[in-house]
This record gives structure tokens, C-alpha cells and sequence, in this order.
């Protein structure tokens, strides 16, 4: 009886840290969507400079991380020098073998006067997953605390498990979509789409996941009818 | 739980303990279940009993599952049949 106390203690207190360390990827990822937001490509409330965990370097100013094509002229102007031996091609400054820098090169591309419409593209690019995550967050927390309390087979938490298998599938597969075109119709629009290379792909990963969630509901709604049938039970 | 739940099924649990002079706190202890759902059984609120919580009823009161239960066709109505 005494092992099965201290079983359930400590279940509790690790379902408790568990609840605190999502509280505090709640209110960082919240922080994060709505810095972006009211900062200064956004609304413009807030003025701050960056400041990690809320803000991140990209907040402030508006910039995009682009991919130069080899046409781009990117030249790194303190590569190794390299020096012909005996031996073969050796580094000039270490002496170990030779090294050669090459692109494609990655940056970032910042607008110095961005527009409107771009800056709005930009800040919903960069605030819809901090923001979706804390969403998402927020149901999980509830779940673990229903689990805590000892009645997670409950109707309601079917339906969070079937919210959250939409927010992170829907949800994320859009965070997913903007995250595919807003960059490249930012930087295809710009000065700089000659000599940047235009990627961008949608990840099936956020919709499996809401497809994995969804799963889990059903289970979870058949162990809420199981546990119905045994209420009553003696 | 209504009380349609035990599906015309009667429980005698209160006719056999009064016979053998023991309560059901006294029953709950030594069957190792809870007074309340003891409780439910004997107040024919119970949907289900297990097999286990039978056979230690009958072996504690000495009695045959038959002597716990009877069934009730007024009170079943057509849930209570059998098909």
C-alpha cells in the first residue's frame, strides 16, 4: 500500500514538473508570436530591440535567409590560401592538407523599407508557429492535468486530443504553406531574386502527426467507453 | 446510474447478512472491497459484478450466487428479457 502511495506521489510530481515546463513553453511561445506581432514590423507597439527567448535576431529588422545562386557573386575574400609542396596541395597556414570553399552560400536578406503587405506576410510567417505552438501547448497542458487528477478518460479530453490532431495537422501543415511562400514571394518580389536560389517545400510531418493525434483519439474514445462499461462494475 | 442499471437483477445482500448477524462494513473488510460499492451491489445500483467479487460474497456468507440474486421481470421490463 505504502509502494503504491509512493508510486502515485511520484507520478504526480513528475506529471507536476511536466505541467510547469509546459507552462513555460506556453508563455515563451506566446511571448514569441505576439513580440512579432506588436514589434516593429508589425503593429509597431513595440519597439524593442532583440532580446532571446521573445525575440528572435529575425525580428528586428525584417530579414529573410536566402540561398545565393553561384551567379550571385558571393566570394569569400579570407579563404585559406593554399600552398603547392611536395607533398601536394597543403593549407598555408596550418600546413594540413588543402582546402577549397565553395558555394551555394546562405545569408540573410534584409529590407531596409519593406512594404505592408510584406511586412504583415513576414510577421504572419513568423508568428503562426510560436503562436499555434502555444495553442497547442495550452491543450496538452490541460490533458496532463486531467491525467494528474487521476480522470483523463473523460469525453472532454477525447475532444482535446481531436482538437489538438487538428490544430498540429491543419495547423501546422498551413504554418508549413506560409512558411513555403512567404519567403520566396518575398525574396521573388525583391531586388534580389536574381541572384537568390527559391526553394521552399510544404512537410508532410505536421499533417502524419495530426493523423498519429486523431488515431490516439479513437483510442482514447473507445478507453472512455470501455471505462463507461465498468462504471457500475462491483 | 439509474435505477434500470441492474436490468431487473435483485440483490439479497441485506436479507443474508441480517440472517448471519454481520454488517456490511464487516462484509467490505473481509472481501476486500470498498464499502460504497458494496453499497451499490446491495442497493441493486450495480450494472456488473465480477466473478471474483462473487465467489468471495458466497464463500464469506457461506451461500450460492442463486441465494445473492433473483431476477425481477417487472423490474427488468424488456432489457430483462432474453432473446
Amino acid at each position: 500500500m505504502t509502494r503504491l502511495r509512493l508510486r502515485n506521489q511520484r507520478r504526480v510530481f513528475a506529471l507536476r514538473c511536466a505541467e510547469v515546463l509546459i507552462g513555460a513553453g506556453i508563455v515563451a511561445s506566446a511571448a514569441t508570436g505576439l513580440a512579432h506581432v506588436v514589434g516593429p514590423n508589425g503593429l509597431g507597439v513595440a519597439q524593442f530591440e532583440p532580446s532571446w527567448p521573445f525575440v528572435g535576431s529575425s525580428a528586428y529588422p525584417m530579414a529573410v535567409e536566402a540561398t545565393f545562386d553561384d551567379d550571385a557573386g558571393v566570394d569569400v575574400t579570407h579563404a585559406p590560401v593554399t600552398v603547392n609542396t611536395s607533398d601536394g596541395t597543403r593549407d598555408a597556414a596550418t600546413g594540413g592538407g588543402g582546402l577549397e570553399i565553395f558555394g551555394p552560400f546562405t545569408g540573410r536578406v534584409s529590407y531596409m523599407n519593406p512594404s505592408l503587405p510584406e511586412r504583415w506576410a513576414w510577421v504572419a510567417w513568423q508568428a503562426a508557429l510560436p503562436i499555434l505552438t502555444a495553442v497547442s501547448l495550452i491543450v496538452v497542458l490541460r490533458l496532463v492535468r486531467s491525467v494528474r487528477v487521476g480522470s483523463p478518460f473523460t469525453a472532454s479530453n477525447a475532444v482535446r486530443l481531436r482538437a489538438l490532431a487538428l490544430l498540429v495537422g491543419g495547423g501546422g501543415s498551413l504554418v508549413s504553406l506560409v512558411g513555403a511562400l512567404v519567403p520566396n514571394w518575398l525574396l521573388g518580389t525583391s531586388g534580389a531574386a536574381e541572384i537568390v536560389h527559391l526553394r521552399g517545400y510544404v512537410s508532410l510531418v505536421p499533417l502524419v502527426a495530426g493523423v498519429l493525434i486523431a488515431i490516439l483519439a479513437e483510442v482514447w474514445q473507445t478507453g472512455i467507453e470501455m471505462n463507461r462499461d465498468l462504471d457500475g462494475t462491483v | 446510474m439509474s435505477a434500470d442499471d441492474s436490468a431487473g437483477i435483485r440483490c439479497h445482500l441485506d436479507a443474508l447478512l441480517d440472517a448471519r448477524g454481520m454488517t456490511l462494513t464487516e462484509l467490505a473488510r473481509r472481501v476486500d472491497l470498498t464499502l460504497a460499492n458494496l453499497s451499490i451491489l446491495k442497493n441493486d445500483r450495480a450494472r456488473a459484478v465480477r466473478f471474483s467479487t462473487l465467489a468471495a460474497i458466497c464463500r464469506e456468507l457461506e451461500c450460492e450466487p442463486g441465494d445473492l440474486f433473483s431476477y425481477d421481470p417487472v423490474r427488468g421490463g424488456r432489457r430483462g428479457t432474453t432473446r
